[in-house]
């Protein structure tokens, strides 16, 4: 399984302590649907994702982007089991919502431009690499469901 | 496809990094070689510790290269043909490193531009560098 170092978790739960999901949450979905429109093809639902302002005032996109950043809160908090955490939640997206799981690559890219947007300078090279680490086994643990 | 906008707002946010070119390119180089250790491998000659000379001149070079081919988009396959040359033939880069690149040059413009850098600029750069990374592969084969 994965090896984390102390300096590797206390950079990660350090880090994911100063961010509000509230706050980035809506942003990082609201960028994922502006610079890759094609994601748009999940959420029909929710209104108006005609223009970049649309959707950045688009109220249900800040909600679900809440919801999909409040679901990394449970890999902070179990980063020795990150595999387990979510893999009724892989099985969900794989089986129910049909979600290509390329795009879970795509957020934690995405998210990352986000972060370093917030913190600048602040998000050293190895807090880049220590939070992408991180990341990615979030990302395999979320298409690890997918037969 | 960049609308005349987007290539005007590329454009502006490369001619601001022409004079810091050093720096913001040799910080490109450390974030990707930290985050993605198997690009170091293309540096074995180099000394890439932060801060080094060799990552500071190499980084301006890249950045230099990006700033030029954005004041003339449209001519991005003339303008690159003597690096398509280089890296297909001489440096030989397996292309699936370019988009390690262009994602830490994304992150080192977010990281200085903080909220100048904007979805609408986010999307028209992330356009911008994919275009450039296939046009400089296109000789590979």
């Amino acid at each position: 399984m994965v090896d984390w170092t102390d300096a590797e978790r206390s950079a990660i739960v350090g880090l994911w302590g100063k961010i509000s999901v509230d706050e980035i949450g809506p942003q990082a979905l609201a960028r994922v649907l502006i610079v890759y429109p094609w994601t748009q093809r999940y959420f029909g639902s929710f209104g108006d994702v005609s223009t970049p302002a649309a959707i950045m005032g688009n109220p249900k996109v800040a909600a679900h982007g809440k919801v999909v950043c409040g679901a990394l809160d449970k890999a902070v908090k179990n980063m020795g089991n990150i595999l387990a955490t979510y893999k009724s939640l892989s099985e969900t997206h794989a089986n129910k919502l049909f979600v290509d799981p390329d795009n879970f690559r795509v957020l934690a890219d995405v998210l990352t431009i986000v972060i370093a947007a917030k913190f600048g300078a602040a998000f050293t090279p190895e807090i880049q690499a220590t939070w992408q680490k991180f990341i990615k086994v979030v990302v395999a643990a979320m298409g690890s469901r997918y037969f | 496809m960049l609308t005349k906008h987007e290539k005007e707002l590329i454009a502006k946010i490369w001619d601001k990094m022409i004079p810091v070119a050093s720096d913001i390119g040799a910080e490109c180089l450390l974030r990707m070689m930290t985050t993605f250790p198997g690009t170091k491998t293309y540096f074995a000659h180099l000394d890439i510790r932060p801060g080094s000379p060799h990552l500071r001149s190499h980084g301006k070079k890249i950045v230099l290269a990006i700033a030029e081919c954005s004041k003339d988009i449209s001519s991005m396959m003339v303008t690159l043909a003597p690096l398509q040359t280089l890296h297909a033939y001489k440096l030989r880069i397996d292309p699936c490193n370019f988009k390690l690149l262009c994602h830490c040059i994304l992150v080192t413009l977010a990281a200085h531009m903080g909220d100048e850098f904007n979805p609408v600029a986010h999307a028209a750069m992330d356009k911008y560098l994919s275009a450039f990374a296939a046009v400089l592969a296109e000789k590979y084969r």
